[in-house]
C-alpha cells in the first residue's frame, strides 16, 4: 500500500493582503502532518473553524501554503502546480457541499460535465461518454439538456460527483457533500460515493461535520480542532474508545442528536 | 391548546398541504418530521399566518381556542411574538446586523408592552442568562457578526419567550450549528419548555434531532400526515411504509461500527414527486416497496396505540393495527 | 437506483422556501412589469423619432428663415414653432433626438467596456489589488462630474466628443465599482472553485464563468446609465461645452431659448420637456429590465 498523499508539518494561514504581519494572526492550521494511502478512505471531522475545509482544499492544490509541504505520489505539490498542473488536477478531483452552487447557473449540464475534460484533456467528450458518466451516477442522459435549476439537490450532487471523475481522478476530495441534502437523498449519494469507490479504485477523502456518515464510509478518522490534529485513527476506535476528551465530547453530541433505533 | 382540523393550503392549482388533524396539548413537545417538498414550513408558518401572498388557506387552526385561519394581520401580529414564539434557523439572518442584541430583545418586550418601560433592561438581563448566555451585560451590548453561531440562536430564543409564550415554533433551528452546540440548544429548548409549560413544535428534516427533543412527533410526506404519535414508539416499531423508510436511511452510530463500514444504506427508491404529480390515493405510491392494489385510494387513519396513528394500507405491522372502520373511535383516541 | 429525470416544472427542493419562491416566482415572471412597457414604448418612439430625422425633416434644422422668426407652436405648417432665428422647432428637436442617442450610447458603451473590465480584473486580483483599485474608483465617484467636464471642456473646446469623454469619466469608475460586489460573490460560489479545481485560469473564470453570470446586472446598468447620459449631455450642451452648432442638440437649444423666457416661453419649455420625457422614458426602461429580470421579484408577504 504505497502513500499516495502526505502532509508534513503544514501550517496556513489565509492572506488578509496587508502588508503587517500580525504576530498574534491566527493559524487557520498548524503543524498538520497526516499521510494517506492509496486506495483508503478517510474522514476528516470537526466543526466550524476547525479547518477541515481548509485542509482538503490545500491538499488538492486550490490553496498554497507557505510554510510545510504536501506532497502527491512522490512530488511536491508545489512542484505539481508549476510544472504539471494539468496532470495533478486531472488526477485529484473534488466535489463539493452545495449542489446548487456547484454548477455554473447559465450553462447546460452538458456543457458543466464537458468542462474537465476540456480543461485537462484538452478535447471534447463525446455524447457516449457523457451519458456513461451520467449512468454511472445513477442518471438518465435527459439530464444533460437541462440546466441546474430545473434539478433536484440530489441529481445536482450526483453530476458534480460525475463531472469530477469524468477524468478518471485517483482522488476524491468531498467537502461535506452530503450536509445540504435529505436524510434519504443523503443516502443514495453515500451507496452512490460507496459503490464508485470500489469500482475506480478511488482514494477518498471525506470532509464531514457528521460523524454517522464518516463512520459508515471510512476506515480512519482525523479529528481537527481549531487548526491542529488532536485525534486520529482507526474508526471504530475512535469512535467507540476516543482517546481526547473533545473527541469524547464530540461522539458524545453526535450519539445524542442522531437517531436511536 | 392548538387544534389543527381540515387545514389544506394550496398555492394556484397546487395543493401543498392536506392535514386533517393534529393536536398539540399544552406543554407537549411536538416535532414535525417531513423532507424538502413536505410541506412542513409552510404548515408551521400557517399557524402565524406567514405564508406567501399567493397562498390560499382553508380549514381550521384554533390557538387556544381562537380560529387562526384567515386571521386579520393586525390581530395576527398581537399574537406573534407574544403568546406565539418563533426561531429560525438562520440567526445571522433573522437578528437585525446594526442593533446591539441587548436592543433587540427588549423590542421584543416593549412591542408587546407586557413590562414596564424602565423594567425592560432588567428583563434583557433576566432572559439572556436564562438562556445560558454568559456575561449577558456585556454581551447584550455586542452586535450580532460578534457572536458565535450558538450565541446568536440563543439570542434568539430569548427573543422569542421574552413575552412567555404558550407555543414556540421552532423551524430547524439547529440545522446550521455546530453539533456540540446543537446538543446544548436541543438542551435548552427542553428546560425551557419544561420550566415554562411551554409547548413547542419543533419543524426538522432530521429525525435523530426530533427524538432528541421531542416526546411526540407527526411524519409529514407529500402534504399528508402520515403517522403521529410517540416518537420512541414510532422509531422503534414504524407503520406506515415511509416512516419505516425513513428510519432506515438514517446512518444512525451502529452499534458494531467495523461491521457496517463499507455497507451500503437502505434508500428509498427514486425521488419525491413534482407538485401536482403524486399519483392518486396514498401520496408514497411509486417509490413504497410494499405497494398494494388498494393503495390507489387514500388510505384511512388507523390506530396503532392510543396516540400511535397512520394512514397505510399494507404497515409494517399488520397484526396489531388494521384500518379502523370505526371512524369514531379513531377520532376519538387522537 | 436510477433517477428518473424530472420534468421543467419540478424545482429545487433544498427546503420547503426555495420551491415557493420557484413557484410564485414563475406566476410573477409572465407579467411584463408596465414600467417595461412603458419606458420601452416611449424609447422606441424617440429612436424612431431620431432614426426618421437622419433622411428627413420637416425643414432644414439650420435653414435661417428670420422674416418666420418666433412663430408659436401649432401654428400651420410649424408644429412645434419657430425660435429667434426662424429655424423649425420641430426639426430641431428630431434632429436632437438623434444627437442624445448617439452621445448617449458611445458614451455608455464606452464605458461600461472598460468600466466591466476594471471591476472584473480588480474582483479577481489579490486583496491588495483589490483594495487599490477600490480606492481609485471611490476618488472617481467622488470627484464632481459637471466640474471634470467643464475642465475638460475647457481643455479640448466644447462639442460631442468632449461631452463624451466627460460622460466616460464620470461613469467609469461607477460601472467598475458596480460590477465588483457581485463578481466578487460569484468568484465565491463553488462552482468557480470547481473550476480551479479542473485547471481553468483565473481569466478565463472571469470571463467565460462571472461575466455571463452578472450579465442581467450589466444590462440593467447599462439602461440606467443610458437616462442619465441623455441629461449629462443636455447638461452639458446648456453649459455650452456639448454640440456646438450646426450640430443639434436639446441642451443647448434650452441654452438659447433662456435669455428669451419672457417673449417666448415655448422656446424653452419644448426641448425641457422632451428631455424630460427621454430620461424618464429610459429610466422606466431600466427599472422595468430589473424587476422583469430579477427572479426573487415576488417577496414573502403575510396573509
Amino acid at each position: 500500500m504505497t502513500d499516495l498523499l502526505e502532509v508534513d508539518g503544514l501550517y496556513f494561514n489565509y492572506q488578509t493582503g496587508s502588508r503587517r504581519r500580525d504576530v498574534n494572526s491566527k493559524w487557520t492550521l498548524r503543524d498538520i502532518s497526516v499521510t494517506i494511502t492509496a486506495g483508503s478512505t478517510v474522514g476528516v471531522v470537526g466543526e466550524s473553524g476547525s479547518g477541515k475545509s481548509t485542509l482538503v482544499r490545500l491538499m488538492c492544490g486550490l490553496l498554497v501554503s507557505s510554510k510545510g509541504s504536501i506532497s502527491f505520489d512522490g512530488r511536491s505539490v508545489r512542484d505539481w502546480l508549476s510544472e504539471d498542473r494539468r496532470e495533478f488536477h486531472r488526477r485529484n478531483q473534488i466535489v463539493f457541499q452545495s449542489p446548487a452552487s456547484s454548477l455554473d447557473p447559465r450553462l447546460r449540464i452538458k456543457t458543466s460535465l464537458s468542462e474537465p475534460t476540456k480543461a485537462l484533456e484538452k478535447r471534447t467528450p463525446e455524447s457516449t461518454e457523457l451519458s456513461g458518466w451520467l449512468r454511472d451516477v445513477g442518471l438518465s442522459g435527459e439530464v444533460l439538456s437541462r440546466y441546474p435549476h430545473q434539478l433536484s439537490g440530489g441529481q445536482l450532487q450526483r453530476i458534480a460527483v460525475a463531472r469530477a471523475l469524468s477524468v478518471r481522478p485517483e482522488v476524491l476530495f468531498a467537502d461535506e457533500p452530503t450536509s445540504a441534502l435529505d436524510v434519504s437523498v443523503q443516502a443514495q449519494v453515500l451507496n452512490l460515493l460507496m459503490g464508485l469507490k470500489h469500482q475506480h479504485g478511488l482514494t477518498l477523502m471525506l470532509v464531514s461535520h457528521d460523524l454517522a456518515v464518516v463512520a459508515r464510509l471510512c476506515e480512519r478518522i482525523i479529528v481537527l480542532k481549531d487548526g491542529q490534529i488532536v485525534e486520529e485513527g482507526e474508526t471504530a476506535q475512535v469512535m467507540t474508545d476516543p482517546k481526547t476528551e473533545y473527541t469524547r465530547t464530540l461522539v458524545a453530541a453526535s450519539r445524542a442528536t442522531t437517531l436511536a433505533t | 391548546m392548538l387544534e389543527i382540523n381540515d387545514l389544506k393550503i394550496s398555492i394556484g392549482v397546487h395543493q401543498i398541504v392536506s392535514i386533517e388533524h393534529l393536536s398539540i396539548p399544552a406543554g407537549r413537545r411536538l416535532g414535525l418530521v417531513g423532507e424538502s417538498g413536505s410541506g412542513k414550513t409552510m404548515t408551521a408558518m400557517s399557524i402565524i399566518g406567514l405564508l406567501p401572498r399567493e397562498a390560499v388557506v382553508t380549514g381550521s387552526i384554533k390557538f387556544q381556542g381562537v380560529e387562526m385561519v384567515n386571521r386579520s394581520e393586525r390581530n395576527l401580529s398581537k399574537l406573534r411574538g407574544s403568546e406565539i414564539g418563533t426561531i429560525f434557523q438562520d440567526p445571522l439572518r433573522a437578528l437585525n446586523p446594526t442593533m446591539r442584541v441587548g436592543k433587540q430583545v427588549g423590542e421584543a418586550l416593549r412591542l408587546h408592552n407586557t413590562v414596564p418601560k424602565k423594567r425592560v433592561k432588567q428583563r434583557t438581563i433576566e432572559l439572556l442568562d436564562q438562556v445560558q448566555l454568559p456575561d449577558p451585560e456585556t454581551l447584550a451590548r455586542r452586535y450580532p457578526h460578534q457572536l458565535s453561531g450558538g450565541q446568536r440562536q440563543r439570542v434568539l430564543i430569548a427573543m422569542a419567550i421574552a413575552c412567555d409564550p404558550k407555543l414556540l415554533i421552532a423551524d430547524e433551528p439547529t440545522t446550521a450549528l455546530d453539533v456540540t452546540v446543537q446538543k446544548e440548544i436541543l438542551e435548552l429548548l427542553a428546560r425551557l419548555s419544561d420550566e415554562r409549560d411551554m409547548a413547542v413544535l419543533f419543524v426538522s428534516h432530521d429525525l435523530g434531532v426530533i427524538q432528541a427533543i421531542s416526546a411526540h412527533v407527526a411524519v409529514l410526506y407529500g402534504g399528508i400526515l402520515v403517522e403521529t404519535g410517540p416518537t420512541d414508539q414510532i422509531v422503534r416499531s414504524p407503520h406506515h411504509r415511509y416512516t419505516e423508510a425513513l428510519v432506515s436511511v438514517n446512518p444512525g452510530h451502529p452499534e458494531d461500527i467495523t461491521a457496517a463500514l463499507g455497507r451500503p444504506l437502505v434508500t428509498i427508491k427514486g425521488s419525491v414527486p413534482p407538485l401536482g404529480s403524486f399519483l392518486p390515493g396514498c401520496r408514497f405510491r411509486g417509490r413504497c416497496p410494499h405497494e398494494v392494489e388498494r393503495c390507489a385510494e387514500p388510505p384511512p387513519i388507523s390506530v396503532a396505540t392510543h396516540e400511535h396513528t397512520f394512514r397505510c394500507w399494507n404497515p409494517l405491522d399488520s397484526a396489531s393495527s388494521l384500518p379502523s372502520d370505526d371512524a369514531e373511535l379513531a377520532a376519538g383516541l387522537q | 437506483m436510477t433517477d428518473q429525470a424530472r420534468s421543467a416544472d419540478a424545482p429545487l427542493p433544498d427546503n420547503d422556501d426555495i420551491e415557493l419562491f420557484e413557484i410564485t416566482s414563475r406566476a410573477a415572471k409572465r407579467r411584463v412589469p408596465a414600467q417595461l412597457m412603458i419606458g420601452a414604448a416611449i424609447v422606441s418612439m424617440i429612436v424612431g423619432i431620431g432614426v426618421v430625422s437622419i433622411f428627413w425633416t420637416p425643414y432644414d434644422l439650420n435653414a435661417v428663415d428670420v422674416p418666420n422668426q418666433f412663430i408659436p407652436p401649432g401654428s400651420d405648417g410649424y408644429l412645434l414653432g419657430t425660435d429667434k432665428l426662424g429655424r423649425d422647432m420641430t426639426s430641431q428637436i428630431m434632429a436632437g433626438a438623434r444627437n442624445s442617442l448617439l452621445v448617449s450610447m458611445v458614451s455608455t458603451v464606452g464605458s461600461l467596456i472598460p468600466g466591466v473590465l476594471i471591476g472584473l480584473l480588480a474582483a479577481g486580483a489579490s486583496p491588495f489589488w483589490l483594495r487599490f483599485i477600490s480606492r481609485l474608483t471611490d476618488i472617481g465617484i467622488a470627484l464632481p462630474g459637471i466640474l471634470v467636464a467643464l475642465v475638460l471642456g475647457t481643455s479640448l473646446g466644447p462639442g460631442n466628443p468632449t461631452a463624451i469623454i466627460a460622460i466616460m469619466f464620470w461613469f467609469i469608475p461607477t460601472v467598475a465599482r458596480v460590477t465588483m460586489g457581485p463578481a466578487r460573490q460569484i468568484l465565491s460560489r463553488d462552482f468557480v472553485e470547481a473550476a480551479q479545481a479542473y485547471g481553468r485560469p483565473r481569466r478565463f473564470i472571469l470571463f467565460r464563468h462571472v461575466l455571463p453570470n452578472i450579465g442581467p446586472l450589466i444590462i440593467v446598468q447599462a439602461s440606467v446609465m443610458f437616462a442619465l447620459a441623455i441629461l449629462i449631455e443636455a447638461a452639458l450642451s446648456y453649459l455650452g461645452i456639448g454640440a456646438q452648432r450646426p450640430t443639434p442638440s436639446w441642451g443647448r437649444l434650452l441654452k438659447e431659448a433662456q435669455p428669451l423666457i419672457d417673449k417666448a416661453p415655448y422656446l424653452m419649455i419644448i426641448p425641457g420637456v422632451t428631455i424630460m420625457v427621454a430620461v424618464i422614458g429610459f429610466n422606466l426602461l431600466g427599472d422595468g429590465l430589473r424587476s422583469f429580470l430579477d427572479p426573487q421579484q415576488t417577496a414573502k408577504g403575510s396573509r
